[in-house]
């Protein structure tokens, strides 16, 4: 589930770890009730800093995502549809945002791009 | 808590060439504290110095909230020191090395160190002298852990490592931070393995301490500007003209590639709300550009140095 | 019980002890090969003559020996230190000067193994010598002034090993240079001061170490196994 993390991204670890998991829980990956990696464990699987593993749990149960158990672990609280909706639109927002910071270093305008999203989609519902 | 390294105004002369100039430096504690710099910037002596076993010329030196050198073997007792060069004696064996060592620490721990052996796949029994390069790394580190310290002190301690090797100390080192909770200060020239577990990072370089921040600023704080509408030759200063100065600090200034082109500009210390400088002052921000930390790290190395200086 | 530094001195000199070991085992034996009563009985005096005029030729080994085997002590002592740079032992949380004294006394102890092989050898040439009349055997007191010796060459020379070797050289030609000195300055300073007794400052400072009570004088007394 944490493939995709990348120590080189300006973005802090522990902000990418928790944003993943926020979006695991919005997309249905997670359930409510299931556990997270030990910190120790997921700081060894990444080779990173334990405190930076802490720092994500830490903010995922200050927003509500998660419980930390002590002693038993972190585990996925549930939340509520509208919520999950919320982060699934933050989410696509800020592809959308990243998308369009992209086009417009290479001098993409709006309307190329709307143009070649509807393309894109055209072609996946044709097929 | 006490931080776990606070060094203040360390000066150290070798002759004409070498020196270490006014190092001020704090490694708060719980803390992995990254220290970067070239080869020859002085991380080796400044670590020495911090183990009391140089004297400096001037400048005071605690370590886990205790002065060194006045109070170096409460220190030591709770200190794990990797060296540059492995410090074991090389006619004793593995095994007979660890008794050794395990003689003078009240803490040791002997089931870490024999789950550390079967982890690293040393053979209690080999020669030191007949240990491979990696090897001899693992026991270095063996040996540090097994005392259970409360701050591990790493001097390069995968320089000249294979990829495995690297990978199997670098995790020891921070399953033994999340398991203990300890300190760690660890220097490096290799920018992209620090950057993955260090919460602090210094920078040396020449003798200097260039720079002193969490990674996480340093890394977001470097940035490339794309800049348009500046005249040649005018200093990032310059151009603030009467609003002020600029809020970030320019490291380098890269002319334009043609006439309309944006010029490049590296910032150091950036932050997003800076962008409503530059209208102030007539120029066009184009685009601001994420540096990766050895990039921003090559950087800040060159605006700090003399233009037209080659170092090794 | 393990003393590591004990250990690590061992160690470092096990093998060069050994033969130590034997040489302090076997003189005794041999320098009583001159020895023995002779089919018919002579003259007291002839037997003690011979006595004496045989064990004279093996006497100046038994300090060359001691002062041999604490030279070879005290260097071996900080031998692995040196080529680390003495790194580990800086890294090991006891005070300094505690490390340097159980260093110290470790060499010390390893000093027992040649004493009591020559003290073995001592007793065993002993008793297997039958001794003429008003003739006495001193083994104990033989081992004895041996490691006492060799503790004596160890202790003066286990500070100098700890230096580096620049200090050492510093030393050691630092005190060549006063000894030639106060030899050339004798002469001079004789018809300068007449009256003074001893104007050979090198040559008194010898002396007082060199007879009892200088610590030197271990050396130079008495070595005899056998004397009256």
């Amino acid at each position: 589930m944490f493939d995709d993390i990348d120590p080189r991204s300006p973005t802090p670890l522990y902000e990418q770890i928790a944003a993943r998991v926020r979006m695991a829980v919005a997309a249905g990956e997670l359930a409510a009730g299931d556990g997270l990696p030990s910190v120790r464990a997921l700081s060894h699987t990444l080779r990173i800093n334990p405190a930076t593993v802490v720092q994500a749990y830490r903010d995922l149960a200050l927003d509500g995502f998660v419980e930390i158990r002590h002693g038993q672990g972190t585990f996925v609280r549930e939340v509520a549809a509208p919520r999950r909706a919320d982060e699934r639109a933050a989410q696509a927002t800020e592809l959308v945002r990243q998308l369009l910071q992209s086009a417009a270093r290479v001098g993409i305008g709006v309307e190329e791009l709307t143009r070649a999203f509807r393309s894109q989609t055209g072609a996946e519902t044709r097929e | 808590m006490s931080d776990a390294i606070e060094i203040t105004g360390l000066a150290w002369k070798a002759g004409q060439s070498f020196a270490l100039r006014d190092i001020t430096l704090r490694a708060p504690a719980a803390s992995i504290y990254g220290f970067l710099g070239p080869n020859g910037s002085g991380k080796t002596t400044t670590i020495r110095m911090l183990m009391g076993m140089m004297k400096p010329d001037r400048g005071n030196i605690r370590v886990l909230g205790m002065g060194v050198p006045q109070q170096m073997p409460q220190i030591l007792a709770r200190v794990g020191y990797v060296p540059e060069r492995p410090h074991v004696y090389p006619a004793l064996t593995v095994a007979e090395h660890v008794r050794y060592h395990a003689s003078f620490f009240p803490r040791w721990d002997a089931p870490t160190s024999r789950d550390l052996m079967v982890r690293f796949g040393l053979d209690p029994a080999q020669r030191i002298s007949r240990l491979s390069k990696g090897e001899a790394g693992k026991l270095l580190l063996l040996l540090t852990l097994s005392q259970r310290p409360d701050l591990l002190v790493l001097d390069e301690p995968t320089d000249g490592l294979d990829p495995v090797v690297r990978r199997d100390v670098l995790s020891a080192v921070l399953d033994y931070v999340g398991d203990a909770g300890a300190s760690v200060f660890i220097s490096s020239h290799l920018v992209h393995e620090l950057e993955r577990i260090c919460d602090w990072v210094g920078v040396l370089d020449g003798g200097s301490l260039v720079a002193e921040l969490p990674m996480q600023a340093f890394k977001n704080g470097i940035k490339r500007l794309r800049v348009a509408g500046a005249a040649a030759g005018e200093s990032a200063s310059g151009l603030a003209g009467d609003p002020g100065r600029a809020p970030f600090t320019l490291l380098t200034r890269e002319p334009a590639d043609a006439p309309a082109s944006p010029e490049t500009w590296i910032v150091r210390g950036w932050e997003d709300s800076m962008r409503a400088w530059f209208a102030g002052v007539g120029l066009e921000l184009r685009d601001v550009v994420d540096l990766d930390l050895e990039d921003g790290f090559v950087e800040l190395l060159r605006s700090s140095r003399p233009s037209g200086e080659a170092r090794s | 019980m393990y003393e590591p530094l004990l250990f690590i001195h061992w160690k470092q000199v096990r093998i060069a002890l050994l033969p130590f070991a034997v040489a302090a085992f076997a003189l005794p034996l041999l320098s009583i090969q001159g020895l023995g009563a002779p089919p018919g009985a002579s003259g007291l005096a002839l037997d003690a003559y011979r006595a004496s005029a045989a064990l004279e030729i093996w006497l100046p080994l038994y300090p060359t020996l001691a002062a041999a085997l604490g030279v070879t002590l005290a260097l071996s002592a900080w031998n692995w230190d040196h080529q680390l740079k003495h790194v580990h032992a800086l890294s090991l949380p006891i005070p300094r000067w505690q490390y340097v004294l159980r260093k110290m006394a470790a060499g010390a102890a390893l000093a027992l193994v040649p004493a009591l092989a020559l003290w073995a050898g001592a007793l065993l040439a002993t008793a297997s010598v039958s001794l003429p009349e008003g003739l006495h055997a001193y083994p104990t007191q033989l081992a004895l002034r041996f490691l006492l010796a060799t503790l004596v060459a160890y202790a003066l020379l286990f500070a100098l090993a700890a230096g580096t070797v620049r200090t050492t050289t510093v030393v050691v030609l630092g005190l060549t240079v006063f000894v030639i000195l106060v030899g050339l300055l004798a002469a001079p300073l004789a018809t300068l001061f007449p009256t003074l007794d001893r104007v050979n400052l090198a040559q008194w400072l010898m002396e007082s170490l060199v007879e009892a009570p200088g610590p030197l004088e271990v050396f130079t007394g008495t070595w005899s196994l056998i004397d009256v």
